[in-house]
């Protein structure tokens, strides 16, 4: 028998990140079953949050783990590129970031002893809410939920009254009216039957989480050298696999909301949308301070894709 | 193989490590060890890199900030004369029933579950007030512990839950609807409760003492006077919750200050009291919340031996009848409870449990409902059960006796998880009243 | 313990005064935590009716309640409120009671040293490459992994402290959980 390794996933498979997992996994499970095992460990089975992988897999204490790069941040600034407001407008320019933000991230997981093998997108996070955000004047004193820091900030900026609650309070604070609004995307809004409270989702792209698969370094090499090479080609053959599914996924979320009855904007309000990227400017400008010359080469790179 | 073996190594050891008498929290973690290490020929430096990385992250998190705040709430209350008021409330109410004030624990416990999402705190809670009292008055403590134990997990089955709100975002299912979906079987099962009890009661009156007469209709305009800053507290809380004012998470801050404000009108506030209150609730919090933590260890050693893999590809191959899927299920949960803490086991078979549910044609809110009510058993089953270290903790009994005293109340919620099977709209006709 | 503490020798009634007053001050220090915690949500809900936030509230409650059950760990078991199966220990004669005692002692303070030294590459790890906690106010992470260092030391130093005094004055006995 061959080595055996685990996968560990903090979500379920159903999510973005555990359908490319799955997908890399039967791959390799196919092409090299007889030398290589991986299982799967969704739901976070393992024990660890999505944040606790990176230290896991350089300790060896798991293999390989699919991780939201933005919970990367405290340990190099660079990895919050992914959660910069309104960076990205299609899933297309997503793609594009990944291809030129990966090699960075790659750089990263090798000082500390890993190797990034492939990354996946989570479907865009735009506005769910009771009033449609038709207006600038529609922001205004929003009470919507934000998800870290820096769409706090951003939502604050915007003239809404963002608050932080705990993902499994926002069904009750949304059934009694406490919250307006939340950020998050369509299948996560669908997730929780948010058409029971809400009506309205207009669709921000106000950015792509995004999901970094990476194995531990000793574990990688030491396997036979046409395995390495075949588990660096299924990555990308699962990099191509996630920016297209993510069409569907998102597309999904869109049509279950529509069928629940929600109206779903997929093109905001000019003036609106003006608004939340202006509002976004000082995020993107802390981050070029904190992340320097990296964070500015990187973005340059990244603009000259997109043209 | 390996996977062959372990479940085998794990439950040996589990009973022998908690059997020679390990502090509970520490001997999780040694059997994880054990097994990782000699099953898994895992390094002690990975197990020691897996387990301190669960230690360290576990226990962050916002719902679990819950817990010492609702038992401080309650220790803040059993020091006022509020113990005495609830219980003096409910009981011209419990005495026309037969077995009397016994019947305290379970209507108490379904009282205090609808602001408390979590049933150690429920049962000692409640506990705390009718434990020494029914023993002062001389009724029968076997019964009388055995109901609490059985009443306390109420407080995960009667919203708010902590688990059925992790089943809901685990499955993908309407927490609302979840929250609709367990109130009508908490009712059911306090109704069991407290039919077994007239029932033993009736045939053995030597185990509740004659409480007099019938209580007049004074009397019960007493109780509820009594009762009413309870009930304004109970008020409190969950009006802040359905008003929005405040999270369920949040509503256990509210409830402390509702305590405080409630103890403070009733001119029975003291920082004294306030401190020896908060001691107490420092304890009993750090017990449960490190148990948290080292049974995710174990959950996470069960996992890497792929331990629910193994038990999913047997499910697969046996291809059950869907009532066959359920009952085994039910065997499989009830052996599993017996060892690991009811959110490790929602976390760690609901990959393995739902597609076959979904599979068999089975309602995901029912078996939402379903599984909190089997986890609710594993809080009271030996040797590894919530609820009977608190009950242990609150009586002083020996473990054995504990034991024995929830064993009837065990077989009622089996007895309760069979109706339901059978009777599913016990549990669907709310949310399904909510969805139309 | 009280009474245990007048049969123990001089040496050891010192480190066990120690570790006591430490797990005392440790304590506290969870008293005061879960006391902001608490007063930390309320201003939160205040706070929100008037569309405001703390904006801390996120970092304060995730994080207090498990840095307050790391530091009452040790105070918790010295005053036998940690839980554990006490049937068979019930059941046998003093000796084998003894022996039992003995092995789960052992058995429990390798346990915590072990796990200790694991806790502290965590801490290492954060302190040496200036890992950031990242909420609205980013601060060093080792601010937080200092916690479960310094609680498991404790518990580590008073089952230590249950050790030698089995070992030296054999006595097993162990004041009623109280709840
Ligand atoms: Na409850
Ligand atoms: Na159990």
């Amino acid at each position: 028998a061959g080595t055996k390794w685990d996968f560990a996933d903090e979500y379920v498979a159903s999510l973005m990140p555990g359908r490319a997992a799955n997908f890399f996994i039967s791959r390799v499970n196919e092409r090299f079953g007889d030398q290589l095992e991986v299982v799967y460990q969704g739901g976070g089975a393992l024990g660890y949050k999505s944040a606790d992988h990176f230290d896991a897999v350089e300790t060896g204490a798991v293999q390989a783990a699919t991780t939201l790069v933005t919970q990367l941040n405290g340990i190099n600034p660079l990895f919050n590129v992914s959660n910069l407001p309104f960076l990205v407008k299609s899933i297309e320019e997503s793609r594009l970031l990944w291809d030129t933000a990966s090699p960075y991230y790659g750089d990263i997981f090798e000082e500390y002893g890993q190797v990034l093998l492939f990354g996946s997108p989570s479907p865009p996070a735009g506005i769910h809410s009771k009033n449609p955000i038709d207006s600038v004047e529609a922001l205004r004193g929003l009470r919507i939920r934000t998800f870290d820091s820096i769409s706090t900030r951003t939502m604050a900026n915007a003239g809404c009254a963002p608050l932080q609650i705990a993902w499994t309070d926002v069904v009750p604070q949304l059934s009694t009216g406490a919250l307006d609004a939340m950020l998050t995307s369509a299948d996560g809004g669908a997730s929780i039957s948010c058409w029971d409270y809400l009506s309205n989702f207009t669709l921000f792209f106000y950015s792509l989480a995004s999901y970094c698969a990476h194995v531990n370094r000793d574990a990688f090499e030491a396997l036979p050298p046409e395995v390495q090479e075949g588990l660096r080609e299924i990555g990308q053959e699962t990099v191509d696999f996630a920016w297209t599914e993510v069409i569907e996924v998102l597309n999904a979320g869109l049509a279950t909301l529509e069928e629940h009855g929600m109206n779903v904007q997929r093109e905001p309000n000019p003036a609106a949308f003006a608004q939340l990227q202006s509002a976004g400017n000082d995020a993107r400008t802390e981050w070029l301070s904190t992340t320097g010359d990296a964070g500015a080469a990187l973005l340059a790179d990244f603009e000259a894709k997109v043209g | 193989m390996e996977a062959a073996i372990a479940p085998v190594v794990l439950i040996s050891l589990i009973f022998l490590v908690l059997g020679m008498g390990v502090w509970v929290f520490l001997g999780l973690v040694m059997v994880a060890l054990l097994s990782l290490h000699f099953v898994m020929d895992f390094s002690f430096a990975r197990i020691g890199s897996i387990t301190s990385t669960i230690f360290a992250s576990k226990m962050v998190s916002w719902e679990l900030a819950a817990i010492p705040l609702f038992i401080l709430m309650g220790d803040i209350i059993v020091r006022t004369d509020m113990s005495r008021r609830l219980f003096q409330g409910i009981s011209p109410f419990a005495r026309l029933l037969p077995g009397g004030l016994l019947h305290t624990n379970v209507l108490g416990c379904t009282m205090f579950a609808a602001v408390c999402g979590s049933s150690p705190a429920t049962a000692a809670t409640i506990g705390k007030i009718t434990i020494p009292e029914l023993k002062a008055r001389g009724y029968d403590h076997q019964l009388s512990s055995g109901s609490l134990a059985g009443a306390g997990t109420f407080g995960l089955l009667i919203p708010p839950s902590i688990s059925l709100v992790i089943y809901g975002i685990s499955a993908n299912v309407s927490i609302a609807k979840l929250f609709m979906a367990g109130i009508v079987p908490g009712i059911v099962l306090a109704i069991m409760y407290s039919a077994y009890i007239a029932i033993r009661c009736k045939m053995n009156p030597a185990l509740a003492p004659s409480e007099g007469a019938r209580p007049t209709l004074r009397e019960f305009a007493q109780g509820i006077w009594i009762l009413a800053p309870m009930i304004l507290l109970m008020g409190f809380v969950l009006g802040t919750i359905y008003t929005g004012i405040a999270t369920p998470s949040e509503a256990a801050a509210m409830g402390v200050m509702g305590s405080i404000l409630i103890t403070a009108a009733s001119r029975q506030f003291s920082l004294r009291l306030f401190l020896d209150a908060l001691r107490s609730a420092l304890r009993v919090s750090a017990m449960i919340t490190i148990l948290i933590a080292s049974s995710a260890v174990l959950s996470a050693a069960i996992a890497y031996m792929h331990v629910p893999q193994t038990i999913s590809d047997m499910f697969v191959q046996m291809n059950l009848q869907p009532w066959m899927l359920i009952a085994v299920l039910l065997v499989f949960y009830i052996i599993l409870g017996m060892f690991i803490d009811g959110i490790s086991i929602i976390v760690m078979t609901l990959p393995i449990a739902f597609p076959l549910i979904v599979n068999a044609g089975f309602d995901p809110i029912w078996f939402g409902v379903f599984l909190v009510l089997v986890i609710e058993m594993s809080a009271i089953t030996p040797p590894v059960g919530l609820n009977l270290f608190v009950l242990q903790g609150l009586t002083g009994d020996s473990f054995t006796r504990t034991i024995r005293a929830a064993f009837p109340f065990f077989l009622l919620l089996v007895l309760g998880a069979i109706i339901m099977s059978v009777f599913p709209q016990i549990i669907l006709f709310l949310p399904e009243l909510m969805s139309r | 313990m009280k009474t245990a503490a007048k049969t123990d020798p001089k040496w050891l009634h010192v480190i066990s005064r120690f570790s006591h007053g430490l797990n005392l001050i440790a304590a506290t220090f969870a008293a005061v935590l879960v006391t902001v915690m608490l007063l930390t949500i309320v201003l939160e809900v205040v706070l929100r009716l008037f569309s405001r936030s703390t904006y801390m509230a996120d970092a304060i409650v995730a994080n207090g309640l498990s840095i307050a059950t790391f530091m009452t760990l040790a105070w918790a078991m010295e005053s036998g409120s940690m839980i554990r199966v006490n049937i068979v220990q019930q059941m046998v004669n003093d000796r084998i009671r003894y022996v039992m005692e003995l092995i789960c002692t052992a058995a429990a303070a390798a346990l915590t040293g072990w796990l200790w030294y694991y806790i502290y590459l965590i801490f290492e790890r954060s302190f040496n490459r200036g890992s950031l906690a990242t909420y609205m106010i980013s601060f060093p992470k080792w601010y937080l992994d200092i916690f479960p260092v310094i609680g498991l030391a404790l518990l580590f130093l008073h089952i230590c402290v249950r050790l030698l005094r089995l070992i030296f004055v054999g006595d097993t006995t162990e004041r009623a959980l109280e709840i």
